[in-house]
């Protein structure tokens, strides 16, 4: 990405793109993970989740 | 219980007081009332990890359903801004009347409707008042003016991402829900015609400028009611600001004011219209793919669709066995957007309106302008649905229903403002509240798209005085770090606005129209 003022500025990009991708991607795995009744993977996914909410707010 | 209360209100309780005493914009705040809800859902409510990992999945349909439309929304403004458009069109306007009040309808109420229309983002604000600096306004009256113009656009208005999030909020079709809120935003509007000319022109532009309010007010919100309850939501907002801006380019030289320009035979109608011609495409589009039926039943043929088990809590609260939100790929409001973009980047390019390198501006500038808003929404949907399925926001509606019984209708609107003022955006508000009124105006047998339509166009008036907006009003109109003066002025206004859209909605359930 071209453009930014400065190389913080391209670093805090990224780092909400990283964000927002463990938000948003792990829900597609969650759904065959609580279907297939593999607690251990939600567990594992909702704390991916969780993580990529915490970036976010780190990084905002 | 007042415990169970105050526990389910607390994720809302921390993103507001995280927004209001510490500043943090919603992307920041979202992701901490996401971390709330989960905990409290599943230490108090009873929410499991497969419901919780369910709620997970239903807001992902529902965050791709409404940040497909805000990505696209934004990229078309940006392919129409890369190439001048937007710039063409905001000098064009203040040649046709020297009139001050006038030319505060022109362009902070028709023309900057028209932007929220097709971009939203605080665009209206940050692109009229300068223009408005520019004509000898003050500062202060710069940015009250397109502030208080744009706000009954907010809504439909960035091609009705707002809308589609009380959709998604809901569960309730756009046809039930269009006609209660475009009938109150329709309302609205004329408020906001009038306070536009009161902040131009004090109380003599009031009577001085009556027809033209009403003219463009009618014309407007019957362009808004016109298309919104015609499935044509996406371009309601746009449609509403792009017939206010025809008219009032009619109009405008009735009013030519002391100092008459003749500058209007100068005006290159050519570029005019090519500038229009990204935003012409767009209602093209729009009314092919969802009039005619052949073309919208073969779009239609692509779509996510997901369904769910029922989902209880352990204390007992049932959320049935359903589809989430079906978003319609190739038919989607997002992908609309997404064909006017390219089209209009063709024409723009054909007409030789771009520099080098102007597609990858428009492709990154989108991107970075959109990536913010996008955690916001994400974390704050999440955040919602993890709320509603847990059954805290039935424990909270059941609580406001007790509370205010029969005053609720009153308290609606506020409640919508009062999201947005603290979330920043319209959309959020209905993310966060639309499912609690919804609940509580059940409880309380209130018809539902009423109470909803209260609710968004409270959130639509206050997201007005949102601490983001006012911050990037005042810097573009030189007011930077006297945003408190701002705000103090607008608060009197929109405050003024939801007390009537309140009382109107109150009026409509005791003549047995809620």
């Amino acid at each position: 990405m071209s453009g930014y003022k400065s190389s913080s500025e391209r670093d805090k990009f990224r780092l909400q793109t990283v964000a927002l991708s463990l938000i948003l991607l792990p829900a597609l795995p969650l759904y065959v993970a609580v279907h297939a009744g593999l607690h251990w993977a939600s567990w594992i996914l909702m704390g991916l989740i969780a993580v990529g909410m915490v970036v976010g707010m780190w990084v905002s | 219980m007042l415990a169970d209360w105050i526990l389910a209100f607390a994720p809302i309780l921390v993103i507001l007081f995280l927004m209001i005493r510490f500043q943090w914009g919603a992307a920041k705040a979202g992701p901490a009332g996401w971390l709330v809800a989960v905990v409290v859902a599943a230490g108090r409510f009873g929410a499991g990890i497969d419901l919780l990992a369910l709620a997970q999945v239903k807001a992902l349909l529902l965050t791709l359903d409404v940040l497909l439309i805000v990505w696209a929304a934004f990229l078309l403004y940006r392919v129409a801004d890369e190439a001048g458009a937007i710039d063409i069109i905001g000098k064009t306007l203040p040649r046709l009347t020297a009139d001050r009040g006038m030319q505060a309808l022109l362009i902070g109420w028709a023309f900057a409707s028209f932007l929220q229309g097709v971009g939203g983002f605080g665009v209206p604000v940050a692109v009229t008042a300068p223009l408005l600096v520019g004509l000898g306004f003050s500062p202060l009256a710069a940015v009250l003016i397109p502030s208080l113009g744009h706000a009954w656009a907010v809504t439909f208005g960035s091609l009705a991402s707002s809308f589609q999030a009380l959709i998604a909020a809901t569960g309730l079709p756009g046809e039930t829900l269009a006609p209660a809120s475009a009938t109150l935003l329709g309302l609205a509007g004329f408020g906001c015609g009038f306070m536009v000319a009161h902040a131009a022109d004090g109380w003599k532009a009031l009577r001085r400028l009556a027809f033209p309010v009403l003219l463009l007010g009618t014309l407007m919100s019957a362009a808004q009611y016109g298309l919104a309850t015609n499935g044509l939501w996406n371009i309601g907002g746009f449609g509403g600001g792009m017939v206010g801006l025809a008219v009032g380019i009619l109009i405008a030289p009735w009013y030519r004011g002391e100092q008459s320009q003749k500058s209007e035979s100068r005006l290159d109608r050519r570029s005019v219209l090519l500038a229009l011609s990204g935003y012409l495409a767009l209602i093209a589009i729009t009314l092919l793919v969802q009039l005619v039926p052949p073309i919208r039943a073969f779009l239609g043929r692509f779509a996510i669709q997901v369904s769910f088990p029922e989902m209880r809590t352990s204390l007992g609260y049932l959320t049935p066995a359903g589809y989430g939100r079906v978003i319609p790929l190739f038919r989607h409001a997002g992908a609309i957007l997404g064909y006017a973009s390219l089209t209009a980047f063709l024409i723009y390019k054909r007409a030789g309106l771009y520099s080098a390198g102007a597609a990858q501006r428009i492709v990154s500038g989108t991107i970075r302008r959109v990536m913010s808003s996008s955690l916001g929404i994400a974390s704050m949907v999440a955040m919602a649905v993890v709320m509603s399925h847990g059954g805290m926001t039935d424990t909270l509606a059941r609580g406001l229903a007790g509370a205010v019984g029969s005053l609720f209708p009153l308290a609606s609107p506020w409640i919508g403002a009062l999201g947005a003022f603290m979330t920043g955006s319209n959309t959020n508000s209905n993310v966060i509240f639309a499912m609690l009124q919804q609940r509580t105006a059940e409880l309380l047998g209130y018809r539902l798209p009423l109470i909803l339509g209260a609710q968004t166009t409270g959130g639509a008036i206050g997201s007005v005085v949102a601490p983001t907006k006012i911050i990037v009003g005042a810097s573009t109109a030189g007011m930077a770090g006297k945003e408190g003066i701002v705000l103090r002025s607008l608060l009197i206004y929109i405050a003024i606005l939801i007390a009537g859209v309140s009382l109107l909605v109150f009026a409509f359930t005791k003549v047995g129209l809620g």
